[in-house]
């Protein structure tokens, strides 16, 4: 009798410590998805994008429209939406293709383990239907992108961390015409 | 066997489980309570930190939009020239309530020469009131257009590249 009351004591015991070493366990995979997660990444990302749509059309490149005056992305981008050249016999849309991808590649690096799994840049002309409402039509140069880009059943790109977009819209040429540029970057969320 | 000592037998062992369970049952809430108090003091510390990284990046546009850094009214552009003048001008670190700062041109491609009297303006990083790296504190950057005016032939015109810069706070008290 006394050894069946033991038994019965003994696998309790060994139940209870079962429970005991998975609560141990799940606990420390809380504990380290929570030191691993990292939560301020989407603000501190998006401010480092906006700042990027906002001085990227500032950069001064060396194509002259007209002499002795270079272009900046900006007014690039207004020359190449009406088809100009620079003077050096560039077409200003080579030209605005070649510096973006330059400023995109030092910007954004993306190898294999980077914290930028993909960006893609893509520039479209707009038309200005009401205030603050652009409406988007066709590209006006071909979408600049780097990384693993894989498209997902919905054909949307997939993106297995933070994915982040920004667009800014530039003047082109008329009041009316606009160029919009929306760059998307794909961030990883293990640092 | 007489049977009150199989009785005291078996109230011993009733009781030594007893003990078992209550030691057992403490050490499960202890480490329960352990997990949880661990898992939120880390996440305290994290928003705190994360608070503190947020202010400094906030700090980071408002600083390239002050008249002392910025360009021709251009948002998120610098005057390097101004910059030159005031990067070893300690008493504008307490003024702008920063520790420091580092902007350093990204495009075209930095060779890492640093900004002094003597080299300037053929150079790609300007260290503001600091001699070394950032981010020993609290760091954030963000991109900005180094800008400049240059002459050529009798006429100026304005001069932006591409360049990243990184400021660094150790006490923010206001956002």
């Amino acid at each position: 009798m006394i050894s069946k009351i033991h038994k019965k004591a003994q696998e309790e015991m060994v139940g209870f410590v079962v429970i005991v070493v998975i609560v141990i366990v799940v606990g420390l995979i809380f504990l380290v998805i929570s030191f691993r997660s990292n939560g301020n990444l989407a603000g501190e990302s998006s401010n480092r994008l906006d700042s990027f749509v906002k001085s990227v059309g500032y950069y001064t490149t060396d194509c002259e429209i007209t002499k002795s005056h270079y272009e900046n992305i900006e007014s690039l981008i207004a020359g190449c939406h009406d088809g100009k050249q620079c003077v050096s016999g560039e077409g200003a849309c080579e030209k605005l293709t070649n510096v973006l991808k330059g400023i995109l590649n030092n910007s954004f690096v993306v190898t294999g383990k980077s914290y930028v799994i993909y960006y893609n840049l893509d520039l479209r002309a707009g038309k200005v239907i009401k205030e603050n409402t652009t409406s988007i039509g066709e590209s006006i140069i071909a979408p600049i992108s780097a990384g693993n880009i894989s498209l997902g059943e919905d054909g949307l790109k997939n993106c297995p961390g933070l994915r982040l977009t920004k667009d800014r819209s530039f003047s082109a040429g008329s009041s009316s015409q606009k160029a919009v540029m929306r760059l998307e970057v794909c961030y990883s969320l293990v640092s | 066997m007489p049977t009150f000592l199989v009785n005291h037998k078996s109230g011993q062992l009733k009781m030594q489980q007893m003990i078992f369970m209550i030691i057992a049952v403490f050490i499960f809430f202890t480490l329960v309570f352990l997990i949880y108090a661990s898992m939120n003091l880390s996440s305290l510390k994290r928003e705190a930190r994360d608070s503190q990284t947020e202010k400094v990046a906030g700090m980071v546009v408002k600083l390239a939009s002050t008249p002392e850094f910025n360009f021709n009214n251009q948002p998120s552009s610098v005057d390097i020239d101004k910059l030159m003048v005031l990067k070893d001008k300690k008493v504008y670190a307490q003024f702008l309530g920063i520790d420091g700062a580092i902007i350093e041109k990204i495009y075209p491609t930095s060779k890492g020469i640093e900004c002094t009297e003597t080299n300037y303006p053929e150079c790609d990083i300007i260290r503001m009131f600091t001699k070394e790296d950032i981010a020993k504190n609290f760091a954030s950057s963000a991109f900005v257009a180094w800008c400049r005016k240059v002459t050529v032939e009798g006429r100026s015109y304005n001069k932006c590249e591409l360049a990243r810069m990184v400021i660094e706070a150790r006490n923010i008290t206001g956002a």
